[in-house]
């Protein structure tokens, strides 16, 4: 492919799904600086394997499924299980050593936040794919590699998880 | 349909949570550098006459970094062919399997994960086997994987465990978070009264309290015989880090440090030394060990790196290129590093140096195969 009509491509891809992607990617992994790099990695991604890319899904599937990949590739390596670690290692620490302030301190922060925050990854990433980014049910499943059906049992308990706080008209799609 | 629920998601993100143009053409310039990375070797053999006439316009400036580069590409082709250096193409796995993926030299094989099971790739025979059965009730592309040649251990709700001679699975149920098998033992994260290291014998099942977690810090670093756990804790005279290194099969606490860093993680234990990235203040980290002989700090002069891997005296380093990075080679003499430049031949972006436990050293190559290149460093040292 001609470089200006992969950099055409790059260009629209960027300017159609940068924002949401960033977003998404941010809400999953919790670091400005860290969500750049993934979004930015994905850009590059998609720009050097345009020639492959074939259509086989959409552009917008496709970008989000390399974004889930690094967002959990970031979870394995050694920079973010070393936070991890402190960030578990801290939290029993406090539930053994305090757990009335850090009730007290739960109970000041912003529910339908600390709601989301909490969720465990399964449910966060199809949490923010569906209701965030708009992807359809069986193109969550795409990003993710699973199931339409696990995907809507995942929503659910996503949604039962926050305690119903998100005002949802229509859970299906 | 779902503009309310997106609303309500917008007011949990930060304010201004945009990408820039700037960082649009930031991109879009990495994208060039990148793709232009990957086929500058085969435009230069495709086009030897091109490449010549620009060799005479341009010679003076550029003839060193290019000769420099043919001969570094040649002698990568030669480690190459004697195998000194092996690239590995798995058919059909995605890269964020293959990056996570890994190399048991016993079996020569390639152990990876796709989203529903985990498989071996056998180098010799380019078959795959499947190891642990798709099931819908794990996620494999999110979870912890290590393996040897006698085990197949993974992460998810508790540690599973997949005895590869009996095919027998288990499960740790106890385990939290993060873990590391070396041998026919586990190291990993417990919860009983406290939060606490434990090391769990594969064989016997026998499970022993190593340490008390009492501070915030990067996971241990193990060989088959000690530990060492570094703990970052606040005191009277300020931060500083205070290591303990166990003995794993008498349970004994054999040695204890206190460095005087905020920080030292990324810990790999060898003979004599404790290898780790240090910081204070908020500063940069930067390479070191602490002599478990004297108790004192040295920082590596080595270039800014990203990450790294060490075995003996050799050294990798995910260093700056351009304007992103590639793993780079050295030999450690004394606290300076020399570079073995055979990897600069790659002509793909190499990530993620990790070394097995015989010293080979294993990367993941970023070029359109998306291969793994395992090096074996002595051999490539000693020409």
């Amino acid at each position: 492919m001609e470089r200006h009509e992969r950099d055409r491509m790059l260009a629209e891809a960027m300017d159609i799904h940068g924002d949401y992607l960033l977003r998404v990617v941010y809400a999953i992994v919790k670091d400005r600086a860290k969500a750049e790099d993934i979004v930015q990695e994905v850009f590059i991604q998609y720009y050097i394997h345009i020639d492959e890319f074939g259509h086989r899904s959409s552009v917008k599937t496709y970008l989000y499924r390399i974004a889930i990949n690094h967002c959990h590739n970031l979870f394995k390596s050694w920079h973010y299980r070393k936070l991890e670690l402190s960030h578990q290692v801290g939290e029993l620490l406090v539930s053994f050593q305090n757990t009335e302030e850090k009730v007290m301190t739960e109970e000041s922060s912003d529910e339908l936040k600390r709601l989301i925050n909490r969720l465990p990854l399964k449910y966060k990433e199809v949490i923010w794919l569906h209701y965030y980014a708009e992807l359809k049910v069986s193109e969550v499943g795409e990003v993710l590699g699973c199931s339409v059906n696990t995907v809507k049992t995942r929503l659910a308990r996503a949604r039962r998880l926050v305690k119903g706080i998100l005002k949802e008209e229509n859970a299906d799609d | 349909m779902t503009n309310k629920v997106q609303n309500q998601l917008d007011a949990v993100l930060p304010e201004r949570l945009v990408l820039e143009d700037m960082v649009k053409q930031h991109i879009l310039h990495q994208a060039h550098q990148r793709l232009d990375a990957e086929v500058v070797p085969k435009r230069l053999t495709l086009k030897p006459l091109m490449t010549a006439a620009a060799f005479v316009v341009v010679a003076g400036v550029l003839a060193v970094p290019y000769v420099e580069y043919e001969q570094q590409e040649r002698a990568f082709q030669e480690a190459l062919s004697e195998e000194k250096i092996q690239k590995v193409v798995v058919p059909n796995v995605s890269y964020p399997s293959l990056i996570n993926s890994i190399y048991v030299e016993e079996n020569n094989e390639i152990i990876h994960t796709d989203e529903r099971g985990i498989y071996s790739y056998s180098i010799d025979t380019k078959t795959e086997t499947v190891l642990v059965a798709p099931t819908e009730s794990i996620e494999f592309s999110s979870v912890d994987l290590a393996a040897n040649e006698r085990w197949v251990i993974w992460g998810g709700h508790g540690i599973h465990i997949l005895n590869r001679d009996t095919g027998e699975q288990n499960v740790l149920l106890e385990a939290y978070g993060s873990f590391e098998l070396v041998g026919d033992q586990i190291i990993y994260l417990g919860l009983s009264e406290m939060p606490s290291y434990y090391v769990y014998d594969l064989n016997t099942e026998e499970k022993l309290l190593l340490h008390e977690i009492d501070g915030g810090g990067s996971f241990p670093t193990v060989t088959h015989e000690r530990l060492a756990v570094a703990e970052e804790k606040e005191g009277d005279n300020g931060k500083s880090v205070h290591v303990s290194i166990y003995n794993i099969e008498s349970r004994e606490l054999m040695q204890t440090y206190t460095v005087p860093y905020e920080s030292f993680s990324y810990l790999t234990l060898g003979d004599d030394r404790i290898y780790g990235q240090f910081s204070s203040n908020g500063d940069d980290t930067t390479l070191g060990y602490l002599d478990l002989a004297t108790g004192k700090v040295h920082i590596l002069d080595v270039p800014e790196n990203s990450a790294y891997a060490i075995y003996d005296n050799y050294l990798a380093l995910s260093v700056t290129k351009g304007e992103s990075d590639t793993v780079k080679l050295f030999h450690l003499k004394e606290d300076t590093a020399d570079p073995i430049k055979t990897l600069n031949g790659v002509g793909e972006r190499l990530v993620k140096p990790r070394f097995n436990e015989s010293g080979k050293l294993i990367v993941n190559g970023e070029g359109l195969e998306t291969p793994l290149y395992i090096i074996d460093t002595k051999k490539l040292h000693e020409n």
